[in-house]
C-alpha cells in the first residue's frame, strides 16, 4: 500500500553557530494521520516545528507540501499553503475575544484587504458574519461552549486557551497541522479529550504532527512516530516498533553503552 | 443573535452618526469665539490622534514622529492653494494623498526597529523634518515668516470659522469611518494578533512586513488630513508647529484618551486641548500640574482616560 505523502522533508538541517539544533532530517507524514514527534528535551522539537512553519529558514534540506517546495519561502506564504500550527504556551491575543482570536485564524479566508474595507465596508460586514460562522464551527468542534466566546480569550483557563489555539489553526483549514506539546498542563479527563479531537482531525484528511512528552497519548494516537535525539534522527516506525527500540530507550533513560 | 456575534462593524457606525449629530449640535449652539477655536482645534487633532491610534494601539508600533506628516499634509496644503491654485478640496486631498504615499516609503526600513528604538528612530524622523522645513525656504517660508495669508475658508455666507468647524466634522467622521472599518475588519483583527506577536501574525497567513506599512501609511495619510485643515485654519504658521512637541501631543492624545478603541483618540484630544487652558489659574506651575495631571493619569488609567471613565460609568450604572 502506498499512502500518497503530504509532507515529505528531506535532509533539512539548521545549526545554530557550532550547535547543530537539527541535522539532516528526513522523514514524510500522510494526509488522514497522525505523526509523532519525540525526543528528549533540547533535542530539536520545536526548531524543527520553526523551520517547517518558515519562521526559522533551514540551513539545508527541502520541505515539500504536497509536492511544492516550501523552504525559502517566508512563514506567512506557507501558512497560505496550509501549514497551521499551536505553541507550546497559548499565544492568545491581548484585547480580542475568544471568537476574534478564531475569526483571526481564518485570515487567509477573508476576502476584503485593507483598501476593499476602506471603499465598500458593507463587504466587511458580510465578511465578517462567514468568518464568525467558521470560527464558531471550529470553537465548537475543539469543545468550547457558546458562553465564553465574547469573552477575552487572555483571561481563559489555560485548558480552554489550548483548545482556542486549535480552533485557531483550525480556522485556518490546514493541509498541515503542528502540535507543539499540546497536552502540557491538561488534566488526565482533558487529555483524553484532546486525544480524540487530534484523531478526527486528522480523519479529516489533514496531516498532523504532534510534538508531546505524555507517551500515553503519542502511542495510543499516531501511526508513525520519529524519534529526534541531539537534532538527529534517531529512529522512526510504529509505535511497536519505537517502543522496543533499544537506541530510543537508551536516548530516554540515559544509558550510554552497556557495562561489560 | 448573540451579543458577541452582533457586528462591531454595526456598532461603531451606529457611534459615527451620534458623534457626528452632537458636534452638528454643537456647531449651531456655541457662540463663543473661545469655546469654538478649542472645539475646532480638538477636533483636527483627533483626525491625527485617530490614525495613530491605528498605529500605536492596533498594531502596537510607537510613532513619535507623526507631527511630521502633520506638517508635510500643511505644506501641501498651502503649496497647493498658493502656488498651484488649486480647489480646497484638492488640496485637501493631495494632503491626504502626499504624506500617505511618503509614510509608506518611509515605513519598510524605520518598522525594521521595534520597542524603544523605534521611538527614537520616529522621533529622529520628526526633528529632521523640522529643520528641513525650517530651510526649506522656498516652499516653507523658514520660520519668519512661514506660510502666511492662505484664503479665508469664507463661504456662502458663513464665517471662516464656521467653515473651518465643518469641513473639521467631516474630516474627523471620514477619519473614524475609515478607523472602523479597518479595525472591526480581518485587516484589524491581523493587526490585533501582530500587536501581541508578530510571529502567530505571520503564522495565521498575515505578510506582517507590508502590513506595518499599510498601516503606518493609513495613519500618515489622516496626519496629513489634520495637518491640511491645520493650515486652513490657521491661515499662517510656520515650522515650530510641528515639531517634536506636537508628536508627543499626537501620542499623548492616543495614551490619555485609549489605546483600544478610535474613539479615546477623540477624548483624548480634546482632553490634552483643554487641559493648558484650564490650567491657566495656576500661572507659574502650569507645567508642573499638567505633569502631574499626566502621571496621574498614567497611574491610574493606564488604559486611557476615557475607557476608564467609560467603565466606571458603566460599572455604576450596572449595579445601581
Amino acid at each position: 500500500m502506498t499512502l500518497q505523502a503530504t509532507l515529505e522533508i528531506a535532509g533539512v538541517s539548521k545549526s545554530f553557530g557550532g550547535v547543530h539544533a537539527v541535522a539532516d532530517v528526513s522523514f514524510f507524514m500522510a494526509r488522514g494521520e497522525v505523526t509523532a514527534l519525540i525526543g528528549p528535551n533540547g533535542a530539536g522539537k520545536t526548531t524543527l516545528i520553526n523551520l517547517l512553519t518558515g519562521v526559522l529558514p533551514a540551513d539545508r534540506g527541502t520541505i515539500r507540501l504536497d509536492g511544492r517546495d516550501l523552504a525559502g519561502t517566508p512563514a506567512y506564504m506557507r501558512a497560505r499553503a496550509g501549514i497551521a500550527r499551536t505553541y507550546q504556551t497559548p499565544q492568545m491575543a491581548q484585547g480580542m475575544s475568544v471568537l476574534m482570536n478564531v475569526m483571526a485564524g481564518a485570515y487567509r479566508f477573508g476576502k476584503h484587504g485593507l483598501l476593499g474595507s476602506l471603499l465598500r465596508p458593507w463587504l466587511v460586514m458580510a465578511d465578517n458574519e462567514e468568518l464568525a460562522e467558521r470560527a464558531g464551527t471550529c470553537l465548537a468542534r475543539v469543545g468550547v461552549s457558546e458562553e465564553w466566546w465574547g469573552r477575552p480569550a487572555a483571561d481563559l483557563p489555560y485548558g480552554h486557551q489550548r483548545r482556542v489555539e486549535i480552533a485557531r489553526a483550525l480556522a485556518q483549514d490546514p493541509k498541515l497541522l503542528l502540535l507543539d506539546e499540546p497536552a502540557a498542563g491538561l488534566n488526565r479527563s482533558e487529555a483524553d479529550e484532546l486525544a480524540s479531537l487530534l484523531v478526527s482531525i486528522a480523519a479529516d484528511g489533514r496531516a498532523v504532527l504532534l510534538v508531546e512528552h505524555d507517551m500515553g497519548m503519542v502511542m495510543s494516537i499516531s501511526s508513525h512516530i520519529v524519534v529526534l535525539n541531539f537534532g538527529r534522527k534517531l529512529a522512526e516506525g510504529a509505535p511497536e516498533t519505537i517502543k522496543a527500540d533499544k537506541d530510543v530507550i537508551a536516548a530516554y533513560l540515559g544509558i550510554v553503552e552497556e557495562v561489560a | 443573535m448573540t451579543l458577541h456575534k452582533t457586528s462591531r462593524l454595526r456598532r461603531d457606525w451606529q457611534i459615527l452618526a451620534l458623534v457626528a449629530a452632537l458636534l452638528a449640535l454643537v456647531e449651531f449652539c456655541v457662540s463663543s469665539q473661545f469655546h469654538r477655536s478649542v472645539i475646532i482645534l480638538s477636533m483636527i487633532h483627533s483626525v491625527a490622534a485617530v490614525g495613530l491610534t491605528l498605529l500605536v494601539g492596533y498594531a502596537g508600533q510607537v510613532s513619535l514622529g507623526h507631527g511630521a506628516f502633520v506638517g508635510i499634509g500643511a505644506y501641501t496644503v498651502a503649496f497647493c492653494l498658493q502656488r498651484l491654485g488649486l480647489p480646497v478640496v484638492f488640496a485637501l486631498a493631495a494632503a491626504v494623498v502626499l504624506p500617505g504615499i511618503l509614510g509608506f516609503l518611509i515605513a519598510r526600513p524605520i518598522l525594521r526597529l521595534s520597542g524603544h528604538n523605534l521611538a527614537l528612530g520616529t522621533l529622529a524622523l520628526g526633528a529632521v523634518f523640522y529643520v528641513v522645513a525650517a530651510q526649506v525656504r522656498d516652499v516653507t517660508g523658514g520660520l519668519d515668516p512661514g506660510i502666511v495669508d492662505l484664503p479665508s475658508m469664507a463661504f456662502a455666507g458663513l464665517a471662516h470659522e464656521r467653515v473651518v468647524f465643518w469641513l473639521s466634522i467631516f474630516a474627523l467622521c471620514l477619519a473614524a469611518a475609515i478607523a472602523a472599518s479597518i479595525v472591526d475588519g480581518r485587516f484589524g483583527r491581523g493587526l490585533m494578533i501582530l500587536r501581541s506577536s508578530e510571529l502567530v501574525a505571520e503564522c495565521i497567513g498575515m505578510n506582517t512586513a507590508r502590513a506595518k506599512s499599510m498601516i503606518f501609511a493609513v495613519s500618515a495619510s489622516l496626519a496629513g488630513l489634520s495637518g491640511g485643515l491645520l493650515a486652513l485654519y490657521l491661515r499662517s504658521f510656520n515650522a515650530s508647529a510641528f515639531g517634536v512637541g506636537l508628536s508627543i501631543e499626537l501620542l499623548m492624545m492616543v495614551i490619555v484618551g485609549s489605546l483600544s478603541t478610535i474613539w479615546g483618540a477623540m477624548f483624548g484630544s480634546f482632553a490634552i486641548i483643554v487641559l493648558p487652558n484650564l490650567l491657566e489659574g495656576f500661572d507659574q506651575a502650569k507645567q508642573v500640574v499638567y505633569g502631574v495631571a499626566m502621571i496621574l493619569i498614567m497611574l491610574f488609567a493606564p488604559n486611557g482616560l476615557g475607557e476608564t471613565l467609560f467603565r466606571v460609568f458603566t460599572f455604576r450604572r450596572k449595579s445601581a
